[in-house]
C-alpha cells in the first residue's frame, strides 16, 4: 500500500492567506510515501513545507511559480500505475477533457494528474483516470464562480492494481462532514490488458 | 590568632578545611571506642573535641558548611547513643544537666541541643519548656557564622520534636504558666512561636554578616556572594513554618506574617529582604496569600532602595493565577478576596482616591467623567472581572507609592510588573472586558510620562516592551479592539525602530494564523496599516538603533543609515504582512473599494524595493472580490470598471518593477473582465496591455513559449468577447507563435494556437464520478462560440508544415503526431457540436493525410541518427513513436468509424440546427478575411 498526497494550485500569499487550518492539521510530515503537487504554490516556503511532507515530493512548475528548477512534466511510476504530473496551463483549451486525454495518450499514462482550474475532478475513461485536486486553499482564479472555490485535495492510495481516492474538500454542508471537511471515497481498478 | 581577613587564598581554605575535617575524623573514632564501651563522660568528651572544631574563624561559609555536615553527620551516632542509654526521664534529665559541664560553648550547646531532643522524646517534661530553655542559651553565640550554623543544627535536630497540635480553640492566647501545667505536648503556636524566634535571630545574625566583614567595596561584593550561599540557612525556618500540618490561614495571617513582615522591614537589608519575601512567597499556599494582600503590599513600599519589586510582585501574581486559573478553586478565591476588602477597607481608600481626583478635577478646570457607582461596582464580587480589579488596585497603590520616591522603579521593573498583570488579566478574565487592557496600558504610559521616559531603547526593556504589546493580541477576536486603542498606539509609540518592525510582523501573524476574513471597515485597515507600515513602507532608522556591525558606517561620520534589508529578510517579512490583505471581507461594495485604494496607496509608499511584494496579492484580492461580488443594481457596472481601473493602476505600478511578471496578471484581469457583465472594453484593454507586455518584456524563448501557453487558454475562455475582437487576438497569437525562435517551439505554439479557432463545445472536468454528484466529472462550457473551421483548417495545415520542418525524421513523426493528438480533440469538439459534419469530414481527412505523413517519417525514423538528440526538448525513443501511433491510430479509427443509428439521427438533427446558422457566419468570416 503506498499513499499518495495530490495536492496543487496553494497560491500561498498571493492569493490566499495560509492553507485552512483544519487541512493543515491534516497534512503533517510522515502520514504519506508521495507528494504530487501540480504546482503553483507561491513562494519558496510552501514549497519547503510540501518537501517536509513525504520523502517523495514531486512538484511541477505552474505558471505562477518563479522556482526555474521545476519541471514542466513529470512521469512518475507508483507499483503498477505510470502517473503523469503537469500542471496544465501548457494544456489548450484549459481544463479540457478532450485536450487531457490527448496529454495522457502522448504521456503513455494510466493517470494524469493536473491543476491550474482550481476545480476539483475525478474523471475515468478506459481504465484511465484524469485527476484535478483543485486547489488545497480554494484560492481565485479568473473563472471563479461567485461562491468561490471550495478547498480540496485528493489523497490516492495504490495497492496492486486496486486505486483507492479519497477527497477532501472544506466548506461542503453534509452530515458527513462534522470536522468541518467532507472525505469522498472512489475506488478504480487498473485495467490489465492479458 | 586569626589571619586578617582577605590575605588568604583557595589553596589556604582547602588546607583549613582539610586539617579540621582531619582531627573531627580522629575524634570521631576514638569517640566510637568509647560508644563501643558504653562510657558516657568518654563518649562525651570525644564527641566535644569533634565539635570544637567547629569553633573556628579561619573558614569561609562553603568550607565551614563542609566541615559542618560531617560533624552532624558524627552527632547521630552521640543522639542515638544517648537515647539508647536505659532508664526513664530522671536519667536523660541528669545527662541534659551533665552536657552543661563541657568547658567550652560551641560543644557545649550543641551536646545540650541534642541531650535536649533525648529528653524531650522521653515525654516526662514539657516540650515547650525545654525548647526555650535552649534556645534562650543559643543566643551566647554571636559570631555569624557559627551562630547560624549552631542554629541550623537545633532547626534539623527538633524538627522530629516540635508540636504540631492544632491550638486550644478556648483559650485564645493562653498563659505560660497554664500551659505549662497542663500541656506537656504543647501546640503549633509554641512552634510557631520558637521557629519565629529563631529565624529572628539567624536573621540578625545573617545580616550581620554583611556589617562585620564589609570594609571595601571588594569585601563587599565577597561578602554578598558569602552571603547568598548562607541564604538558604534563614529559610529554612520559613519552609519549616510552612510544613506544619495545622497552619490555617487565620494563625499565617495574626500569627506569623506579620512577625515574619516586622522582621524583614526592620532588619533594613537589601539581600534579606529581597530573598525573604521571595521565600514567603513560595513557601505558603495560594489562599493564604489572598487574605494577606493587604499587609503583603503594605511592605513593599518601605523595602529598602534596590530591591527588586517586580521580582517579588510577579511572583506572587504568578501564585494568584494558578490558583484562580483552577476551577475548582477559583470561586475560593472570590471568596477570599471579599473577605479581604471587607478586613482591609479597600472599598474606603477607593472612594478616597476617587474623591481626591474629583478634587484635582476641578481645581484644574477639568471636566471629570467618572463615574462613582461605576467605579464601586468593580468591586463588588459579583463584577465579572472583581478579583482582577482588587489585586490591579493593590499593585497601582505600590507603584504610585514608588512614583513620590526619590529613585523610583526602573523600566524594566514597571513592565515586568504589568507583564505580569496583564497575563494575570488574560488568565483570569479572558479579556472579556476591554476596558482592562486600556486601563492596563494607560497607566503604563502614565508611569512613563511620570518618569519622562521618551523612548525605550534597551534590548531587555524592548523586549519586554513588545511582549506587554502583544499579549492581548493572542485572543484573536481582540486584535482591532486592541489596535484602536488609543493607549495602545502610544504605548507602541515608545518601541524603537527594530522593534517596532517585529510587532508588525507579529500582527501580521497572529491574524494570518487565526484566519478570519474580518477586516471589514476602512478604520480598520487604516490602524492595521499604521502598524505594519514599518515591513510596508520601511523608514530611514537613526544611529542608535542600528546593530553594532553598522558601527564602521558611524565611524565613518554617517548620522543616519538606511538599513539595506537582504531580498531573503524582505521576502519573509513582506510576503507574510501583505498576506493579511486576503483577510478583507464586507458586503459593502463601496467601502470594499474604499479599503483596497487605501491598500494600494499605502503599498505604493513602500517604493520598488518592496512593491514587488505586496502588490500582487493586493490585485488578486481586488480581483477576487470584483468576480464574487453580486451583479445587478444600477451602480454594479459603474463600480466594476472603478475597481477594474483600480487593478488596471496596481498592475501598471508593478510594472514598473517586474515588467515581466506583468503580463500574467493583465490576462488574469481579462479574465475577470469578460466574466463582468458589460466590460468588453476593459477585456479588450487588459487583452492589449498582454501584448504589449509580450512584445515589449518578453524576450526568452522559454518564457515566450510559456507566456504563449497562458494567453492561447485565456482567449480561449474570453467568451464574452465581441467574435471580432476574439479572432483578431487569435490571429496575433498565431502570428507570435510563428515568430518564435525555435521550429520546434513554434510548432508547440501553433498546436494549442489553432484551437482558438473552434472554442465552442469545450467540456471541461469537474466533479466526480459519486452517486450524490451533480457532475459526472466533465461539465460542458457552453460560452464558446467561434466556430471558424476554414481557419482551423488553415492553421492546421500550417502548424503540420513546421513540423515537417524537422530535419531528424523520429522527431519530425513525433511532431506531427503531436499536431494529430490536438487535431483530434478539435474533431471531438466539432463533432459535439455538429456531429459528424462537413467541417468534421474536412478536420478528419486532415488528420488522416497527417497519419500518413507521420507513418511515413517513422519508417524512416528507425535508421535515424541519434547525435541530433539534446537539441530539443522532446526526443521520444522508437517504442514510444511506436506506441503513440498506435494509439493516435486508434482515435483516428474511432473518429472515422461509422455510428449506431440511434446517434446517427442525432446527429442528423444537430446538422439541420447547425446548418441554419452556419451559412450567416461564414459569410460574415470570409468578409472579414477580405478585409
Amino acid at each position: 500500500m503506498v499513499l499518495a498526497l495530490v495536492i496543487g494550485d496553494l497560491h500561498i500569499g498571493q492569493r490566499a492567506s495560509d492553507l485552512p487550518a483544519r487541512f493543515k492539521s491534516l497534512i503533517s510530515p510522515g502520514r504519506v510515501q508521495y507528494i504530487l503537487s501540480t504546482g503553483n504554490l507561491s513562494g519558496a516556503k510552501t514549497h519547503d513545507f510540501l518537501k517536509n511532507i513525504a520523502p517523495s515530493a514531486q512538484i511541477v512548475r505552474g505558471e505562477f511559480d518563479e522556482a526555474p528548477s521545476l519541471p514542466e512534466r513529470k512521469v512518475v511510476q507508483i507499483g503498477m500505475w505510470k502517473i503523469g504530473l503537469v500542471h496544465g496551463h501548457q494544456i489548450a483549451p484549459w481544463g479540457d477533457v478532450d485536450a487531457l486525454t490527448g496529454e495522457l495518450r502522448e504521456l503513455d499514462c494510466d493517470i494524469l494528474i493536473t491543476g491550474n482550474t482550481h476545480e476539483l475532478a475525478v474523471v475515468e475513461s478506459d481504465g484511465r483516470f484524469i485527476i484535478n485536486p483543485g486547489s488545497a486553499t480554494g484560492a481565485f482564479e479568473g473563472s471563479t464562480p461567485r461562491e468561490g472555490h471550495k478547498p480540496s485535495f485528493v489523497l490516492m492510495d495504490i495497492s496492486d492494481s486496486k486505486l483507492s481516492l479519497y477527497i477532501y474538500r472544506l466548506g461542503v454542508e453534509s452530515s458527513e462532514a462534522p470536522d468541518g471537511y467532507a472525505v469522498s471515497m472512489l475506488q478504480f481498478s487498473k485495467h490489465v490488458e492479458e | 590568632m586569626d589571619e586578617p581577613i582577605g590575605t588568604e587564598t583557595v589553596e589556604d581554605q582547602k588546607r583549613w578545611v582539610a586539617e579540621s575535617m582531619q582531627k573531627v575524623k580522629q575524634a570521631h573514632y576514638r569517640m566510637r571506642e568509647e560508644i563501643s564501651r558504653k562510657n558516657l563522660p568518654g563518649v562525651l568528651k570525644e564527641a566535644a573535641n569533634m565539635l570544637s572544631e567547629l569553633k573556628t574563624s579561619l573558614l569561609s561559609p562553603i568550607h565551614y558548611y563542609e566541615l559542618f555536615n560531617l560533624v552532624f553527620d558524627h552527632m547521630q551516632e552521640v543522639y542515638i547513643f544517648l537515647r539508647g542509654i536505659p532508664g526513664d526521664g530522671r536519667v536523660k534529665r541528669q545527662i541534659y544537666e551533665l552536657v552543661q559541664r563541657a568547658a567550652s560553648l560551641i560543644p557545649r550547646l550543641y551536646l545540650l541541643i541534642v541531650a535536649g531532643v533525648v529528653l524531650i522524646e522521653t515525654d516526662s517534661v514539657p516540650k515547650v519548656e525545654v525548647l526555650t530553655d535552649i534556645i534562650d542559651m543559643m543566643k551566647g553565640v554571636q559570631n555569624p557564622i557559627r551562630g547560624l550554623f549552631l542554629r541550623e543544627f537545633f532547626n534539623r535536630m527538633v524538627k522530629r520534636v516540635l508540636p504540631d497540635a492544632p491550638a486550644k480553640p478556648v483559650t485564645e492566647e493562653p498563659k505560660e504558666a497554664e500551659e505549662e501545667s497542663q500541656e506537656i505536648e504543647g501546640t503549633i503556636e509554641d512552634s510557631i512561636r520558637i521557629v519565629l524566634r529563631n529565624f529572628i535571630e539567624m536573621n540578625k545574625l545573617w545580616v550581620r554578616l554583611q556589617y562585620a566583614q564589609a570594609f571595601t567595596l571588594i569585601d563587599k561584593k565577597k561578602c554578598e556572594n558569602e552571603r547568598n550561599q548562607l541564604r538558604q540557612l534563614v529559610g529554612t525556618n520559613i519552609i519549616r513554618l510552612s510544613q506544619f500540618e495545622n497552619i490555617n490561614p487565620e494563625i499565617y495571617a495574626f500569627s506569623v506574617l506579620p512577625v515574619l513582615l516586622n522582621q524583614i522591614e526592620k532588619c533594613g537589608d537589601r539581600i534579606a529582604q529581597q530573598y525573604l519575601l521571595d521565600s514567603i512567597i513560595h513557601a505558603f499556599p495560594d489562599q493564604f496569600h489572598f487574605l494577606t494582600v493587604d499587609t503583603l503590599f503594605g511592605v513593599l513600599s518601605k523595602l529598602k532602595p534596590g530591591v527588586v519589586i517586580s521580582d517579588i510582585l510577579v511572583g506572587l501574581l504568578q501564585r494568584f493565577v494558578t490558583f484562580l486559573n483552577n476551577e475548582d478553586t477559583y470561586p475560593e478565591g472570590v471568596r477570599l478576596c471579599s473577605l479581604l476588602i471587607t478586613n482591609s477597607g479597600l472599598v474606603g481608600r477607593v472612594k478616597k482616591q476617587f474623591e481626591e481626583r474629583k478634587l484635582m478635577a476641578s481645581q484644574q478646570g477639568k471636566e471629570f467623567a467618572e463615574d462613582e457607582s461605576t467605579l464601586l461596582s468593580k468591586y463588588n464580587p459579583e463584577h465579572p472581572c472583581f478579583v482582577f480589579h482588587v489585586i490591579s488596585f493593590y499593585v497601582s497603590d505600590v507603584l504610585s507609592s514608588f512614583n513620590s520616591k526619590p529613585q523610583p522603579l526602573s523600566i524594566t521593573s514597571t513592565l515586568k510588573i504589568f507583564i505580569a498583570l496583564l497575563a494575570f488579566a488574560s488568565n483570569v478574565t479572558h479579556f472579556n472586558d476591554d476596558t482592562l487592557i486600556d486601563d492596563i496600558f494607560t497607566d503604563i504610559v502614565g508611569v512613563f510620562h511620570c518618569n519622562h521616559i521618551e523612548s525605550v531603547c534597551e534590548k531587555e526593556e524592548l523586549t519586554l516592551l513588545r511582549t506587554l504589546l502583544t499579549t492581548p493580541l493572542k485572543v484573536p477576536s481582540h486584535i482591532f479592539t486592541v489596535l484602536a486603542m488609543r493607549s495602545f498606539t502610544e504605548l507602541a509609540g515608545f518601541l524603537s525602530g527594530r522593534a517596532r518592525k517585529d510587532l508588525a510582523l507579529e500582527i501580521a501573524k497572529t491574524l494570518i494564523d487565526c484566519g478570519s476574513e474580518n477586516i471589514d471597515t476602512i478604520e480598520k485597515v487604516d490602524n492595521l496599516l499604521t502598524f505594519l507600515s514599518p515591513v510596508l513602507i520601511g523608514k530611514t532608522v537613526t544611529v542608535e538603533e542600528i546593530d553594532e556591525r553598522d558601527v564602521q558606517s558611524i565611524a565613518s561620520g554617517v548620522d543616519a543609515v538606511v538599513v539595506e534589508e537582504s531580498d531573503e529578510q524582505l521576502d519573509t517579512e513582506l510576503s507574510l504582512v501583505a498576506r493579511c490583505v486576503h483577510l478583507v471581507h464586507t458586503e459593502d461594495p463601496n467601502i470594499l473599494y474604499g479599503i483596497l485604494n487605501a491598500m494600494k496607496r499605502h503599498y505604493e509608499r513602500g517604493g520598488p524595493q518592496r512593491t514587488p511584494y505586496t502588490l500582487p496579492p493586493l490585485l488578486f484580492a481586488i480581483l477576487r472580490h470584483t468576480a464574487c461580488q453580486e451583479k445587478g443594481g444600477d451602480d454594479h457596472s459603474a463600480w466594476t470598471t472603478q475597481m477594474l481601473e483600480l487593478a488596471d493602476q496596481v498592475i501598471i505600478l508593478y510594472g514598473y518593477v517586474a515588467p515581466r511578471r506583468s503580463l500574467r496578471l493583465f490576462l488574469e484581469c481579462a479574465r475577470v473582465a469578460d466574466s463582468c457583465p458589460d466590460q468588453t472594453k476593459m477585456t479588450y484593454h487588459f487583452l492589449t496591455n498582454a501584448f504589449i507586455s509580450f512584445e515589449d518584456h518578453i524576450v526568452e524563448s522559454k518564457s515566450q513559449l510559456e507566456s504563449l501557453y497562458c494567453m492561447i487558454g485565456t482567449i480561449f475562455s474570453l467568451t464574452h468577447m465581441p467574435l471580432e475582437d476574439y479572432l483578431t487576438a487569435s490571429k496575433r497569437v498565431c502570428m507570435l507563435s510563428l515568430s518564435l525562435m525555435r521550429k520546434s517551439d513554434q510548432c508547440k505554439a501553433l498546436c494549442r494556437s489553432f484551437h482558438l479557432f473552434y472554442n465552442a463545445g469545450s467540456l471541461i472536468t469537474k466533479g466526480f464520478p459519486d452517486e450524490k454528484e451533480e457532475f459526472q466529472g466533465k461539465v460542458e462550457n457552453k460560452g464558446g462560440q467561434c466556430k471558424d473551421v476554414e481557419k482551423l483548417l488553415k492553421w492546421i495545415k500550417k502548424t503540420a508544415e513546421v513540423a515537417m520542418y524537422e530535419r531528424s525524421k523520429r522527431l519530425c513523426a513525433y511532431q506531427i503526431l503531436c499536431v494529430v493528438n490536438q487535431c483530434i480533440s478539435v474533431c471531438k469538439r466539432i463533432e459535439r457540436v455538429e456531429g459528424r459534419s462537413d467541417n468534421y469530414s474536412a478536420v478528419v481527412t486532415e488528420v488522416t493525410r497527417l497519419m500518413e505523413e507521420a507513418s511515413r517519417a517513422s519508417a524512416v525514423a528507425s535508421h535515424d541518427r541519434p547525435q541530433l538528440k539534446g537539441i530539443v526538448d522532446a526526443d521520444p525513443t522508437v517504442e514510444e513513436l511506436s506506441y503513440f501511433i498506435r494509439s493516435c491510430e486508434e482515435e483516428k479509427n474511432k473518429l472515422t468509424a461509422e455510428k449506431t443509428e440511434e446517434k446517427v439521427e442525432e446527429k442528423v438533427e444537430e446538422e439541420v440546427e447547425e446548418k441554419v446558422e452556419e451559412p450567416v457566419e461564414k459569410v460574415e468570416e470570409d468578409l472579414k478575411e477580405e478585409e
